[in-house]
């Protein structure tokens, strides 16, 4: 808009107490990002009251920079050691955790930074200059549409990872009704509770995280402790090649749409551009054979598409006040106690603000680049490590994590069980990454569905009356049904799968 | 040199959260005051609480934090709030929806249980349509949830603003099908979307919409108008007897100490006196009568308390004993 | 189909029972919802999202059940087919049961979750720095103590000091 504005928040952000600041805030991203347990909503909850005597620009700035590097940070133990350190992250787990154990940690880490940071940037770009009109996108999104796209995402769960499509799908059920357990919003009845008090307000999904991926992972080293490392020492710390950048250009450009579009939605975005993202690459690669062995491709498809949805969360969050992401609530909960009212008017009320907010991001993401390129070698020695002193460290701070989010020791229970139970369902062919993305989803999609049948008066044919959600749910009909249909048992599945889809 | 500064005072910050500042003299507080929200960050009852803590900051010289405990409609943080020792460290800070709660009988505190502190935040319920809808006033409301039900946007299912709602419908012989969303700021884009009629929302959350004109206000719950929106009528003026708004303050439980209770009055009033304060109030278009003392507020805790019972009552929630 | 409890005996057929087992146990307590006057559910009972996902994960099962018999039925009839549709876990599972090592880590796992409440978080996690690389067979004791202590520190020092998180400290040192 006006670029006094721009310029005001330009010489705000020079100040060198500022740029500290931001410096700091990347700094600690990256790193809470990347310790699993400590996410960046936790980060920014835990800088809030820091924040506060601060100046509003800077106070923002500082948490909005965090906040775009911990959705990074949450790669670099995705990829080290199958530990992702957000929801987010868990796509690049898929093939980033195949190219370490192939020994190309570093090959890993900096496809990784590069597509992060081109999502990021490009993401804040799209925002700098069409954000009011991108929040537009957000009021034609209702309740119907908000349960299509749901169930669109999950159904992206019948083509990821080599396990079978059936068994994703009833991982992501199990998420669903994991999702269910605590005071159910629309009638406020306890369900799955067995009277455990802080099980009313749901199982938080840090923990689950934290158990299904890294605590499997170090039971899975336990059992095949007697077989050698296949790292190859030095190869471990090399950077991608120029060519390994050429290849990925094209899935970095796609996701990172992908990611502002499913960004600007207020919902929890981020791990749903990256599904999308990751699978998107995988339908258009050269290669899809390849993914979830260790494709560059399938780390730079999830990678600048959770990056480009970060940028894409603050979208709803300023111009409507609406977070778009857990993280993004915290923030709007630091505008708020600075006296702002996020809204579609804090564009033309506040633009120093704002252009604050999105240089902030902006620097953020450049900085990043440099953390990212010159610690993936640092990082990539993780790999080098000796399990039997990795192991423990990572179990050490699964601990830790899984407690310090809400400091209960029954988070610390759940991440326990969730990694015994996590084990056995794996060893059966049910993945992790289904069950996350059914917690991270079920709220949504059971809200959003008991909405809509109140607005429709119970009605279900009222969902394809509406446009938008009919043609997700066919999308999402066409990706469950159409792959069994060629490859498995022909017909009879995929009609009976197609429905059972569509509910 | 600036930035050095600067940063020195985050760091020690920092450490001054980790280690509390008590007053040396008095003795009490002894350690970080807890002040115990239900609502995560980002809504309007942890932004008030926020500014409150920062001010009572400055005004006790010790540490505060905020804690959400949420879910359950506040049992979560009331069951909390009970588990900790009654010695004025651990503040609760409530809303009509704890009293609702509590007159379902959830939770494990009854009302005598409770003992005010202070009201920070007096927030009216308005009802309002889109800018654009056909219903141009409270009594064409009225007569459309007599043909069809009403889509009424609410916050959370037996919360102040369905309540407030139903008890409207029931005196007016009108239907409402009520939608239940996670936030104000959600109620907002769908009645901007048109995916609901008509809600009963703050006025904090959409004053912007009705001051530029998207949102077209019909009422206000209250006995008396509202400055920032002095041509609204209210539900009285209007001849409906539905008096409901969403009023944040703060509690302690029964068997805390004397003066301890008025440590903690004291404060909370002086910190709210502070122009940061007064501010986040002007800020969000509450009034500065929003402020309360304990007497005040206990009564009026009791009295909502009252109400609440009696609506959920007569709407078939609850029975009377 | 001749003989269908052999056909039944596959992975994946077995899998697809116990995902209907568990779907019928969630289904029972749904029945244990509190009920709720028709003001408040509108017509949305607390059970319908639930039930709706078990009746869905059940249908799954039952298409896993069927597709393990049919699988187990076309190896029958050719074995080429059955190496083609076999995915990486059909041919991990073949390794066998897990060593004792692995039983001792899932236990020691469970233990920690125990000590914590016990003896305090940075104890809990000094104890599981020793026993974890000594049972995974570490030698060199000097780094498993450096370890035991350089790592409740480390967390002591980035959790609590900066980030204020307080840990349980363990009832032992009460009653000390």
């Amino acid at each position: 808009m006006e670029p006094s504005g721009l310029s005001i928040a330009f010489s705000l952000l020079t100040d060198p107490a500022v740029l500290g600041l931001i410096v700091a805030g990347t700094v600690a991203g990256v790193i809470i990002g990347a310790l699993p347990g400590l996410s960046s909503s936790m980060g920014v909850a835990l800088l809030l009251p820091f924040s506060l005597y601060l100046d509003p620009v800077p106070a923002i700035a500082l948490l909005s920079a965090l906040y775009c590097a911990g959705t990074f940070g949450g790669s670099i133990t995705a990829v080290l050691i199958n530990a992702p350190g957000a929801p987010p992250a868990v796509a690049t787990a898929f093939d980033g955790y195949p190219m370490a154990l192939k020994g190309e940690a570093g090959r890993a880490l900096g496809i990784a930074a590069v597509s992060s940071v081109s999502g990021g940037i490009i993401s804040v770009l799209t925002l700098l200059l069409a954000a009011p009109l991108l929040a537009r996108i957000a009021y034609s999104f209702g309740p119907p549409e908000y349960f299509a796209l749901g169930v669109f995402a999950l159904s992206m769960l019948a083509s990821i990872g080599a396990e079978s499509p059936l068994k994703n799908l009833i991982g992501g059920c199990l998420g669903l009704l994991i999702a269910t357990v605590g005071i159910d919003l629309t009638t406020g009845v306890e369900r799955f509770t067995f009277g455990v008090p802080q099980l009313l307000e749901g199982v938080q999904f840090i923990p689950v995280l934290i158990g299904l991926f890294a605590v499997t992972e170090l039971l899975n080293q336990a059992r095949h402790l007697g077989r050698e490392s296949v790292i190859a020492a030095m190869s471990a710390l090399r950077l991608p090649s120029r060519e390994d950048f050429r290849r990925v250009r094209s899935t970095i450009l796609r996701s990172s749409g992908i990611g502002v579009f499913v960004g600007v939605l207020p919902a929890e975005g981020s791990t749903m551009a990256a599904m999308i993202g990751y699978n998107e690459a995988k339908r258009w690669s050269k290669a899809p054979e390849e993914f979830g062995k260790g494709s560059i491709e399938g780390v730079a498809g999830p990678e600048a598409a959770n990056n480009a949805a970060t940028g894409g969360a603050m979208v709803p969050t300023l111009a409507l006040g609406i977070p778009g992401s857990a993280t993004a609530a915290v923030i709007l909960g630091g505008l708020q106690v600075q006296g702002l009212r996020p809204g579609p008017y804090l564009f033309e009320e506040q633009p120093t603000l704002l252009y604050g907010i999105f240089l902030a991001m902006l620097l953020a993401n450049i900085l990043f680049l440099f953390i990212g390129l010159f610690g993936a070698k640092v990082f990539s020695r993780i790999s080098l490590v000796p399990r039997t002193f990795l192991w423990p460290t990572v179990f050490a701070l699964c601990l830790v994590g899984a407690y310090g989010l809400n400091q209960s020791m029954v988070d610390v229970w759940i991440m326990i069980v969730s990694g015994l139970v996590g084990y056995i369902l794996k060893r059966n062919g049910f993945g992790p990454a289904p069950i996350i993305m059914g917690i991270v989803l079920g709220g949504l999609i059971e809200t959003s569905l008991a909405q809509s049948l109140i607005i429709f008066d119970q009605q279900w044919s009222g969902f394809l009356r509406q446009p938008i959600a009919a043609g997700l749910l066919v999308l999402a009909a066409v990706s469950v049904g159409g792959r069994p249909l060629r490859k498995f048992l022909g017909g009879l599945l995929a009609r009976t799968a197609g429905t059972a889809r569509r509910g | 040199m600036i930035a050095k500064h600067r940063m020195g005072r985050i760091g020690a910050i920092l450490l001054s959260l980790a280690a509390p500042l008590a007053g040396a003299q008095s003795g009490f507080p002894e350690r970080p005051i807890d002040i115990v929200t239900h609502a995560s960050p980002g809504g309007g009852t942890d932004a008030t609480a926020r500014a409150v803590a920062r001010g009572m900051r400055t005004a006790l010289d010790a540490d505060l934090s905020v804690l959400p405990r949420t879910g359950g409609g506040g049992v979560v943080a009331m069951s909390y709030v009970n588990s900790r020792p009654r010695d004025g460290h651990t503040l609760l800070a409530i809303t009509p929806t704890h009293l609702f709660a509590m007159a379902r009988g959830q939770g494990p505190l009854t009302i005598d249980d409770m003992v005010g502190v202070a009201r920070a935040a007096d927030d009216p319920i308005v009802v309002m349509v889109r800018a654009d809808s056909e219903v141009a006033s409270l009594a064409e409301l009225v007569e459309l949830g007599r043909e069809r039900p009403i889509k009424w946007g609410t916050t959370q299912i037996g919360g102040v603003d369905h309540i407030a709602g139903a008890t409207l419908a029931d005196r007016t012989g009108t239907q409402l099908s009520v939608v239940p969303f996670a936030g104000g700021g959600e109620i907002v884009t769908n009645l901007m979307g048109g995916s609901i009629d008509a809600a009963g929302l703050n006025l904090t959350e959409a004053l912007d919409q009705i001051q530029r004109g998207d949102f077209r206000a019909l009422a206000v719950m209250s006995e008396e108008r509202v400055s920032r929106i002095g041509d609204v009528p209210t539900t009285v003026e209007l001849g409906y007897d539905v008096v409901f708004s969403t009023v944040r303050g703060y509690l302690v439980l029964e068997g805390t100490p004397e003066d301890r209770i008025q440590i903690l009055e004291q404060a909370m009033l002086e910190g709210m006196s502070q122009p940061a304060y007064l501010d986040y109030l002007e800020g969000s278009g509450l009034e500065p009568g929003s402020v309360a003392g304990r007497e005040e507020w206990d009564g009026q805790v009791r009295r909502l308390y009252r109400d609440a019972r009696n609506a959920m009552i007569a709407l078939g929630i609850i029975r009377a004993e | 189909m001749k003989r269908p409890l052999h056909l039944l005996a596959n992975r994946d057929s077995l899998a697809g029972l116990a995902v209907v087992c568990v779907c019928a146990v969630a289904w029972w307590l749904t029945a244990g919802f509190d009920e709720v006057p028709a003001i408040l559910s509108q017509n949305v009972p607390p059970t319908f999202f639930p039930r709706l996902v078990i009746g869905t994960a059940a249908l799954l099962g039952g298409l896993l059940v069927v597709g393990g018999i049919r699988r187990r039925a076309g190896e029958a009839a050719g074995p080429a087919n059955a190496e083609e549709t076999s995915t990486p876990h059909d041919r991990a599972r073949q390794a066998g049961l897990p060593p004792p090592v692995f039983w001792a880590t899932a236990g020691l796992i469970a233990t920690a979750g125990v000590l914590i409440p016990l003896v305090g978080t940075l104890l809990t996690l000094g104890l599981v720095a020793i026993a974890l690389p000594l049972l995974w067979g570490e030698r060199r004791v000097r780094l498993v103590i450096a370890l035991a202590l350089g790592l409740p520190g480390a967390i002591y020092v980035v959790f609590t000091v900066a980030l204020g998180v307080r840990f349980p400290v363990g009832l032992v040192w009460n009653l000390l």
